[in-house]
């Protein structure tokens, strides 16, 4: 347990050292922004560009959830997998957990302190995100309010848990940057492609990612997310309890 | 110019996260002179002149490994 809290501190230390958090807040924070903030006022600024320019309708505060989900589920987080994809790579090109390992940290410890940083540092990323969204949304668009805006948000907190465990056995099982994003782009590529398929399509967790606005404009309700999100929950715990045994046996 | 000063005061913050970021960068550019490809100049160039964009390209593919 001491060498877990020991190795929290020093993977905190090392990501604020390396730029990973800030460069993953500063993204996450821009599409926060951008997104109420696009959404408002991108018809505005064609027709004062191109007076002639034929105007689109009125945009609504729903839009501006349309371009955060868009914006966070796609580009946010490829950007987190990216950063983190060499969160182990880098350990064992340079060699620096053998010593640690060898004195007596349980390896365990390494992925779940690996696991929980990279963890936290998501949630405060994506909750600030959401709350400039939220926040400018509520300040372009006073008088609008919309169901289960915190609900919706909640399903793709989710997901990215989702991602960081496949993220955590494709840096377990290969060497190399590069081959661990890649794994978890596949992964999720089978995850979604899965989705499409009719009978299991309610269950698959691809629906948290791509769903949210049809919660917001009440297309869907709350109970289809329900199973999803256990689904999902449960594959993440899986996944790190997968990594963990992979870990175990690999050589450093 | 009417629609750019009603927007300009929800904008700041994009301008001070982008300030924050572009210092930062060319401090690291600066301070560790590694690159993964490319050299100083281009590094430069790009943390200046894409805003924002520009010194998280360089933190996330630009960046060397520390020695």
């Amino acid at each position: 347990m001491s060498g877990y809290i020991a190795f929290v501190k020093k993977e905190f230390t090392e990501n604020m050292k390396n730029y990973r958090f800030l460069i993953m807040f500063a993204v996450f924070l821009i599409f926060g922004i951008t997104s109420a903030f696009l959404a408002k006022f991108t018809p505005e600024i064609l027709s004062a560009l191109a007076a002639d320019m034929e105007m689109s309708p009125e945009p609504v505060a729903l839009d501006a959830w349309k371009q955060f989900y868009k914006n966070i589920s796609g580009v946010g987080f490829s950007a987190f997998i990216i950063l983190y994809g060499s969160c182990l790579s880098g350990e064992y090109s340079k060699g620096t957990l053998v010593l640690m390992v060898t004195k007596g940290l349980s390896r365990k410890a390494v992925i779940l302190a690996k696991y929980t940083i990279a963890a936290i540092l998501m949630t405060i990323s994506y909750w600030v995100s959401y709350a400039a969204t939220y926040g400018y949304t509520a300040f372009l668009w006073q008088d609008a309010s919309l169901p289960n805006v915190a609900l919706a948000a909640l399903a793709l907190w989710i997901a990215g848990f989702l991602y960081l465990s496949i993220l955590m056995i494709g840096c377990v099982i290969f060497r190399q940057t590069f081959t661990s994003i890649l794994f978890t782009g596949g992964i999720v590529a089978v995850i979604s492609l899965l989705g499409i398929i009719e009978p299991i399509a309610k269950f698959s967790p691809f629906i948290l990612t791509t769903k949210n606005i049809d919660l917001i404009s009440g297309e869907i309700t709350l109970s289809d997310f329900m199973i999803p999100a256990v689904v999902s929950i449960v594959i993440s715990i899986l996944g790190l309890l997968l990594a963990i045994r992979l870990f175990n046996k690999k050589q450093l | 110019m009417d629609t750019l000063l009603r927007i300009l005061p929800v904008l700041i913050p994009i301008l001070v996260m982008d300030i924050v970021l572009a210092v930062a960068a060319v401090i690291h550019i600066l301070r560790h002179p590694h690159y993964r490809f490319g050299n100083k100049g281009v590094w430069l160039a790009i943390a200046i002149v894409f805003l924002l964009f520009g010194p998280i390209i360089y933190f996330v593919f630009g960046k060397g490994e520390e020695a």
